[in-house]
Order: C-alpha cells, then structure tokens, then sequence
C-alpha cells in the first residue's frame, strides 16, 4: 500500500515527533492546507473522474460497509436542511451538477461542462447524457429547472439560505442543456453547486410523488433502502449510475452511534467498519493492527465572536487588538485538541488558496501580553472588566476554548465568566445577537464570500452581531468587488485583504481549526476525510474482503 | 375492587390533561425552538427566512391556539407527524416502545430474581458473612452509574470476544435467541442498581417483620422456620418492595434512555431524548404522555397487588 502522507504526519503527531514548523511544512506535502486553485469559468473536460481512487470502470459492487455516524439525520430532505448528519444520510443517493475533487478543485458531476457568460449573469450548463434515476426515468434539463427552483425555495422543514439570491431563473433550453440567470455578476453559483449540499437533483415532480424526507430518488451511486429514524439509512449500489465503478461496495449502512466508547466497542469487534473520533480515543486506537486512522481537515474554524450592537469596552478597537494579543493559540491547540489543530482566520487552512498563508497567520497572532497591557491602558480599561462568553456545551471544545481564553485575560484584568449553552439556546443567542462574547465554530462555505460576508455593513448578521458598533468601509468595498470579479487570482487577494484586516483590527477572535480523525477496520480501503465533513469517501471505498 | 380499580382509572383523566398542559409548556419555555435548531449554531439564515420557516409549521399561532389544537388531534387518536423527519409519531413510537418496554421488563425481572432472595437470606442469616457479602455487593451495585456499566461492559466484550450486541433490534417473534443475546447486557447493565436497591429493602423490611410479635407467636406455637419465613413473614415484607419494583419499573421506561444511547438501541427513551435536542414538539408531546400513561397504570397495577397482599387495603 501506498503510504499516505497525511496518515505517516498523524502517526508522528500522535506520538508528539513533529514541531509546528515541521507540521506546517509535511501539512503542505500532504496536500493539507496546501494550494488548490478552484477552477471557475472554465469549459471542464469530460475525462475528469470523481475522486482519487476512484474504482476501475469495470468493477462490479461487492460487499459491504457500516459506517457509525454520530448524529441522527433526522430526515432526508434534499434543500434547506443545515445539519451535517442530514447530509450524510441523503449524500450517497443524490449528485449535483457539480462536485469538488478532494483538493476542492471544481469536478463535473451531472453537468458535463458549464459556461459563464461574458458579463458574468449567467451560466449554461451542458448536461451528461444517458443519466437515470434509481427509478429508472432519465435526467434531463427539466429535472435540473424542478430540483433548482426547490433549492431557492425549499418547503419546511427546509430553511431559506442565502445561496441562491442573485438567481433570477433557470430555464431548460433544450433537453440537454440549462440556463442560469443571474441578478448581477455572482461567481459563487459553480461553488454553490459543487458543495452540493443544497442543490442535489432530484426527478421533476417528485416531491408530490413521495414523501421527501423520509424517502428519495436521485442519480447517486446509492439507492435508499431503508430510513429509520435515529437508527440507520440503508443503502444499496445503484447499478446504473453514470459513473462507471461508482460504487465499490454493494450495500452501505449509515448506523446512528452517538456514544464514543459504543463506536469504539462497535469499531473493535466489527459491528461497524469506521467512523469518526477524537484525538484522545485515536491515541488509543492507533496501535490496533486491524484498524487504520485517517485524518484530515474539515472546513471548521473556532471562533470567539464580539457583540458590538451595544456599548462595550471591545467597540475600542485598541481593546480587541489588546484581547488578540493576549490570546495564545498554540495553548488551545496543544491542551485542547493534543497539537491536532491548525491556526486559523476567517477563511480555514485547507480552502484553496483563499486562507491567510500560515505563517502570516503566526506573525498576526503573536502574543504580547506587555503591549497588550499597554492598548488595554491607552484606552482607558486598564481596570479591565467584566464580560461573559457563550459557549457551545457540546462537543466540549467550545468551552475548553473559552476557559483557556478566559485564563488569559487574566492579565489584562478582564474577568470573564464562561456560559456553556446547550445548542439550541446558544443557535437561538447567536442568530439573535443576544450575546456579549461566544465561543463557536463556522463550517462549509460553497464560497470564500461564505466566511466573510458577515463583515460587510448591512447584511443580516452584521446587523445582529456589529450593528453601528463596528465598521470597515475599505471591507465592504473589498467585499462587493470580490461578488463582481471572477478572475481567481482577483478573488484570492481580495479575500485574503480582507481576513487580513479583519484579524489586524481583531473584529472577531479566530482560533484554531482542529483535524477530524476517522478510523476504519482494515479490510477497508479508499476512505478519506472529506473538507466538506461530508463523507463521499463512501463513494469510492471498497471492502479487500468483499 | 372493580369500584377502586374504575375510580382509579377515572382520575387517569385529569392526571394526563394535567400532564400535556404541563409538557406542552415546559417544551415552549425551553430557549430556542425547532427553528433555530434547524438553523444551527453557525447562522446563515436570515431572521425572515426562520420565521417564514415558523409560519409554515404553524409555530406563530398563539400558544392557546397550538396547545388546543393539539389536545383536539390527540382526543381523536392522531398525535400528529414528527415536524423533522414527518413521519407520524404514532409510527415512530410504535417502532421504540418494545424495545424499551423489553428493557424495562427484562431489567426488573433480572434485578428481582437475584435480589429478593438474596435479601430474605441476607436477614434470616443476619451478621453472618453471606450477610455481610450481600451488603457490600449492594452497597457496590447502587453506586455504579449504570451508564458506566454500559460501557464497561461494551468495551469488555469487545476485546475479549471481539462481539458486541447487534445495534439493530432484532424482534424477539422473529429470532428469540438473537433477541435475548443482543438485551441480556443492557438489561443487566440497568439491573444492577435496581437490585442494589430490591436486596437492601428487602432485607430491611425483613428484619423488621421478623422482630414482630406475631412471628415470634408463630415461632412459639412451633411453626417451623421455613413456615414462619415465608408464609408469615415474607408477604408482609414484600409490599414495600413491590412498592419500589413498580416505581422503578416506571422509571426505567424513561431512565433507559442513556443506556439504549450506548448500545445503539432506538428505544422510546434515545427517541425522547434527540427529539427534545431537536424541538420536536409533537414527538416530545407524544412520548412523553404515552411514558406518563404507563407509568400511571404501572402504579394502578401496583395499587391493585397490594390490596391483594393486604387485605386491610381492599377493605378500606
């Protein structure tokens, strides 16, 4: 077997063999954080195949894998469903138009190709030809103008995302090809698409055929067998999916596993084939010669957020640089995620070439507790003072962050109490503003404008989190010129220009991004950790005994 | 008795109205609604499109309004569909509650085959080391969480048998063997404590029966021990601990869920537990009143034995 180099930079990690510029320099080899243009605008060629890996064309699915999955999906719907768990029960059975390659490098998934026009307000689409529905009925541009217009409005329990609001309509030109018109110039729509998480295709009028949440038909490599709520999804390979050896295995079990040590116990004596864990159960796993740890980063910065609606001691700029100051991450990331984490901006390591290279994140985040002192001093808090942060209760890491960050501020005499929030009161606190500081984590973005869009002046959360508190006129039109622009490289500055300012006036205190360890029997072979925290690594792993 | 047992189940009425008044509130007090748990703690929606979202689960009516609504589908026998996953609730439960009624039952069966005999010899052979013993397992069952006899006991089968019990539930019509092997050690996990306790009440209200005047009449008309023990003595003995049987009978049907978590079970109990995480009004709502209702009756069962065991009671 080939060794993997993420998989040898674990082993090293784990047994505390690797200093951080070692890291960084090993992250870059093996392709963590490390450069990947997305292709945009470009005709793509129609030999690209889905993932490395990918099975011989002629194989025939045999097998198969259970895979623990800690959340129950809940439900199945195709559009307006944010929690992951909801994508990892529906992703083996639908696609997109597009899809991401691992590097997230734009792939064609069911559109063959796509052109943007010159002006940039639409985008034709050129659809793969002989694609089926598992029941047997053939894709074609009608489905893509149904399944489209679902995702711009999906039905509850889906929620309106922002996504799709420059889309002025799709229109089926012919039987195979559609187009996308846009209100204004938007680079975003091939990104959208390719997460895939909002935009899967589904049959045109299937949702007055069959109940879509407990029920689907798509084109994906897997057709539903069984859904049981807050136990498991059933899948089966789908024979004639257009990608030929997609799938590997013949049936694929999604088993709802929420305690750790049932997944370990699981994991150990083959009731599960993988699924993912900590570091600190990793560590106790990795001498296991049946199993294999993978690793990897998903697209999760830890962030601590300031409410500037009303007024503070952190409206003062000079206060929040102090904060920053103080804050050491390398602390976070040694005593909460066991040196498995990468610092972080706006835009996480691991995106492309739009997050702040790493060691200008190193410099940006150099701690100076005397200068910090001295700003607190300048402007006129030396007193300190007295704020609470809002912490996700669970996963636990929230709050270990906040309590870390808490004993920092000690110095500067800002006493903080940390409030561990069950998640639906903090979700509530965080959408209404009602906060002073929190303790979260972002995710997926289809765009890098996803991870900053909350800094430009007037958008929704903006107004609940900054309201006239806080402001960055050289931001918002930084942002606004990244929406009209589709020149990659364009886009790449912009966006870095404005992490960069952000973290230099320290609007919000960006941490660490912590690695996601999955861990397979080893009879399983080609699972990966997707960035999306997706698993289409399923796609494409095959079981040696199957 | 048939008049008891009627009166009885008349007051089962205002217990539940009370009952739902009371889950249907505490769930709307609770911060955040399905909503915002749909929204999730990394926000990119806009505050219109959660409430358009509110609208169109019917979540902006007045309070009143939802809560008779309710009551009025729930009096027709529809306890409505699951607002996340849309399946009705009645299907949802009627796929958990065996598994946790299984558990419960199995739980208790375990707990009280082991520990009532162990209590009557514990106090018939008082001080004595087989006392003793008992004592200290009792003492050592009752302070092991059962959760963390769960795990242990999850973690040890897999690395000494390389098995654990299948996380699919396997129905005990269809394969019983299979079915037992894959309850036997959830059930026992939340036997222990349940034991702990049946043993050390048992053997304190034997103790106390045994120092009665009218066992040591029976001793001095010359009934043999084994008669006065457990003709005399026992059935006296016993009506607090089926006292405790059947409250904890009751209680298992709710507390189960951390062990049905760990094992991978989807019982009433882990159901319960995601819905509430997830604001799932109508499968809370529900739950909860089919786990109150039986609770109810578990005690009416348990009135009923003991007016069989006591004949004072049925008179009264």
């Amino acid at each position: 077997m080939i060794e993997d180099p993420r998989q040898s930079l674990l082993h090293d990690i784990l047994r505390g063999r690797v200093s951080r510029r070692e890291l960084a320099r090993r992250a870059g080899l093996a392709g963590i954080g490390g450069a990947a243009a997305v292709s945009h605008g470009n005709v793509l060629p129609e030999t690209v195949i889905a993932q490395d890996g990918t099975p011989a064309a002629d194989h025939t699915p045999t097998g198969a894998i259970t895979w623990a999955i800690e959340s129950d999906p809940v439900n199945l719907i195709p559009y307006g469903a944010v929690a992951g768990a909801n994508m990892w029960g529906k992703e083996p059975m639908y696609d997109s138009l597009l899809a991401w390659d691992t590097d997230l490098q734009i792939i064609p998934a069911l559109a063959e190709s796509y052109e943007a026009a010159a002006d940039g307000t639409s985008y034709t689409f050129q659809l793969r030809e002989g694609v089926v529905f598992h029941d047997g009925r053939p894709f074609t541009s009608a489905d893509v103008v149904y399944s489209l217009e679902l995702a711009m409005n999906p039905p509850a329990p889906g929620i309106q995302l922002p996504w799709f609001v420059n889309v002025a309509g799709v229109e089926a030109v012919d039987e195979m090809t559609v187009t996308v018109t846009m209100t204004q110039e938007d680079p975003t729509l091939p990104g959208v698409l390719a997460w895939s998480r909002y935009s899967p295709i589904v049959p045109n009028g299937i949702a007055d055929e069959i109940n879509l949440l407990s029920e689907g038909i798509g084109t994906g490599p897997f057709r539903l067998v069984e859904f049981v709520p807050n136990a498991r999804v059933v899948y089966t390979a789908f024979e004639d999916h257009w990608n030929p050896g997609v799938p590997c295995v013949q049936d694929l079990t999604l088993q709802v596993l929420p305690d750790e040590q049932s997944r370990v116990a699981a994991l150990r004596s083959g009731e599960i084939d993988g699924g993912t864990f900590s570091p600190d159960v990793v560590m106790t796993l990795e001498n296991d010669d049946s199993l294999e740890v993978l690793s990897g980063l998903t697209s999760a910065p830890r962030v601590i957020h300031f409410n500037t609606v009303n007024d503070a001691p952190w409206r003062d700029a000079r206060v929040r640089q102090a904060i920053n100051m103080a804050v050491d991450r390398q602390e976070i990331i040694d005593n909460v995620y066991g040196g498995n984490a990468e610092l972080t901006g706006p835009v996480p390591p691991g995106y492309g070439d739009y997050p702040v290279p790493a060691e200008t994140l190193a410099d940006l985040y150099a701690t100076d507790l005397e200068q910090a002192q001295a700003l607190m001093a300048e402007a006129g808090f030396a007193d300190g003072f007295e704020v609470t942060l809002q912490a996700i209760a669970a996963p636990r890491d929230y709050t270990q962050i906040a309590e870390i960050v808490r004993e920092q501020l000690r110095p500067l005499n800002i006493n903080v109490t940390v409030e561990p929030l069950e998640i639906g009161t903090f979700a509530t606190n965080i959408g209404e503003g009602n906060f002073q500081w929190a303790s979260t984590g972002r995710g997926m973005r289809g765009d890098p404008s996803g991870y900053v869009v909350d800094f430009r002046n007037g958008t929704a959360l903006n107004m609940a989190w900054f309201g006239d508190g806080w402001n960055d006129d050289e931001i918002n039109q930084l942002y606004d010129d990244g929406l009209t622009t589709t020149d990659i490289e364009e886009r790449v500055a912009i966006y870095r220009e404005i992490q960069q300012r952000v973290i230099e006036d320290a609007a919000n205190i960006y941490t660490v991004q912590p690695y996601k360890f999955q861990v397979t029997g080893s009879r399983v072979t080609g699972m990966y950790v997707s960035y999306t925290d997706f698993l289409p690594g399923l796609r494409v792993a095959c079981v040696t005994d199957g | 008795m048939a008049l008891y047992v009627a009166r009885r189940l008349l007051m089962l009425i205002p217990t539940l109205v009370g009952m739902s008044l009371l889950i249907f509130l505490m769930l709307r007090l609770l911060p955040g609604d399905i909503v915002d748990i749909l929204a999730g703690p990394d926000p990119q929606t806009t505050s219109a499109a959660r409430d358009q979202l509110r609208e169109a689960m019917g979540l902006n009516e007045p309070l009143p309004v939802q809560y008779l609504q309710w009551l009025g589908a729930l009096l027709t026998g529809d306890p409505g569909d699951s607002l996340r996953s849309g399946i009705p609730v009645a299907e949802l439960l009627a796929n958990s509650l065996p598994i946790t009624v299984q558990l419960a039952f199995m739980a208790t069966l375990i707990a009280t085959v082991v520990a009532i005999p162990l209590g009557i010899v514990s106090a018939v052979r008082r001080d004595t080391g087989l006392d003793f013993l008992a004592r200290i397992g009792g003492l050592i069952g009752l302070s092991l969480p059962n959760f963390w006899l769960a795990t242990l006991a999850l973690l040890v089968t897999s690395k000494v048998f390389g098995w654990v019990p299948s996380t699919r539930y396997i129905s005990p019509f269809d394969d019983l063997s299979g079915n037992l092997l894959q309850m036997i050690l959830p059930a026992t996990a939340l036997a222990v404590q349940l034991m702990a306790i049946e043993m050390r009440m048992t053997r304190t209200t034997m103790l106390e029966v045994l120092n009665q005047d009218y066992i040591r009449t029976a001793r001095a008309k010359g009934l043999r021990n084994r008669l006065v023990v457990y003709r005399h003595a026992l059935r006296n003995a016993l009506i607090p601990v089926i006292t405790v049987v059947g409250f904890q009978l009751g209680a298992l049907l709710g507390t189960s869920a951390i062990v049905e978590v760990i094992f991978g079970l989807n019982g009433v109990g882990n159901t319960l537990l995601q819905a509430i995480f997830n604001r799932d009004y109508p499968l809370v709502q529900a739950a909860t009143l089919y786990l109150a209702t039986i609770f109810v009756l578990i005690n009416l069962a348990v009135d009923v034995l003991y007016a069989y065991l006591d004949p004072r009671i049925k008179q009264a």
